[in-house]
């Protein structure tokens, strides 16, 4: 813009269509950059977020019950939906294999209620949390075209979500269910939040 | 290995879709040698091997992270092709979305 300003003051007529034309390209130009923009500002933003939660420090959580730590995962939910611009989900707890840390049900996000009454340090709960919230995103972003531009990942959440083709580990190992694009995206972010929280000391043994 | 006849089975006995089943097939046609008698062996008469990888068994990998037995040679599989993330991820366990 300031380029075209200093012709105009060289009296250099310039076409409407060129001050266009010479513009930044914009970002939607560009999906798959302007996903992880979006998903960059999404991480920095849930760990600013979630340093602010209370209860989440590991001498406080160590002498909460199960209900008051579901009130503090609710507590960073309900911020971490409203950073991904998605309505919040309801976390409840129900008996699952030792192996099984939670689970999204396309309604509310469920976490295995014998971890919640352990001694496991909170960092996995904020970990499993923010996993699961991802997919409740990547299910409002299917369901709600334009909340992610990018449509090749979209519709590659899309048919992962398809009735039979989502891998479970118990039947598929391991190394498939990781790389569905639904778990590799939700490992990957949850992976990146809690790296960064580790990074500012919070939820830390 | 009788590709069709081990899609069939992993259809019929252990319920997998048939887009499924082929994917499965895929990755058992491309098992490390070390693992390709012993799952011949499981295949044909139920006997679990003996083979351990990095720490973990076909019936560890079936108890603690509740796989059958297919997905359990699978990832002892990925145990012997990369121990690094395979290890890690396995401890971070894994989720159910439904």
């Amino acid at each position: 813009m300031n380029d075209i300003a200093q012709d105009q003051t060289a009296g250099t007529e310039v076409p409407e269509t060129q001050e266009i034309s010479e513009a930044p390209p914009d970002i939607s130009d560009n999906p798959a950059l302007d996903f992880e923009i979006q998903t960059d500002v999404q991480v920095q933003q849930a760990v600013d977020e979630i340093n602010q939660v209370e209860g989440i420090q590991p001498e406080v959580w160590e002498n909460l019950n199960a209900g008051e730590r579901l009130g503090v995962l609710q507590s960073i939910e309900d911020r971490m939906a409203g950073i991904q611009g998605r309505p919040p989900v309801i976390i409840g707890a129900r008996e699952m294999d030792a192996s099984t840390f939670g689970g999204w049900n396309g309604q509310a996000i469920e976490l295995n209620a014998a971890h919640l009454q352990s001694d496991m340090p909170v960092s996995e709960f904020i970990d499993t949390i923010v996993h699961e919230g991802r997919h409740a995103f990547q299910d409002y972003a299917i369901q709600n075209p334009g909340v992610v531009n990018d449509e090749n990942i979209v519709n590659a959440w899309a048919e992962n979500r398809m009735p039979g083709n989502y891998l479970r580990a118990e039947e598929y190992g391991q190394e498939l269910y990781l790389a569905q694009p639904l778990e590799a995206d939700a490992w990957a972010f949850a992976g990146r939040v809690t790296g960064g929280l580790i990074a500012a000391n919070v939820g830390r043994k | 290995m009788d590709i069709e006849n081990i899609k069939t089975r992993l259809m019929q006995e252990y319920g997998y879709p048939a887009k499924g089943a082929d994917l499965i097939v895929q990755q058992l046609t491309q098992l490390d040698h070390r693992l390709r008698d012993p799952f011949t062996r499981w295949w044909e008469t139920g006997a679990e091997p003996e083979i351990e990888v990095e720490g973990y068994t076909l019936e560890r990998l079936m108890i603690e992270q509740g796989m059958n037995p297919v997905a359990s040679f699978l990832t002892l599989d990925w145990l012997l092709r990369d121990p690094g993330k395979a290890k890690a991820s396995l401890r971070k366990g894994h989720d159910q979305v439904s």
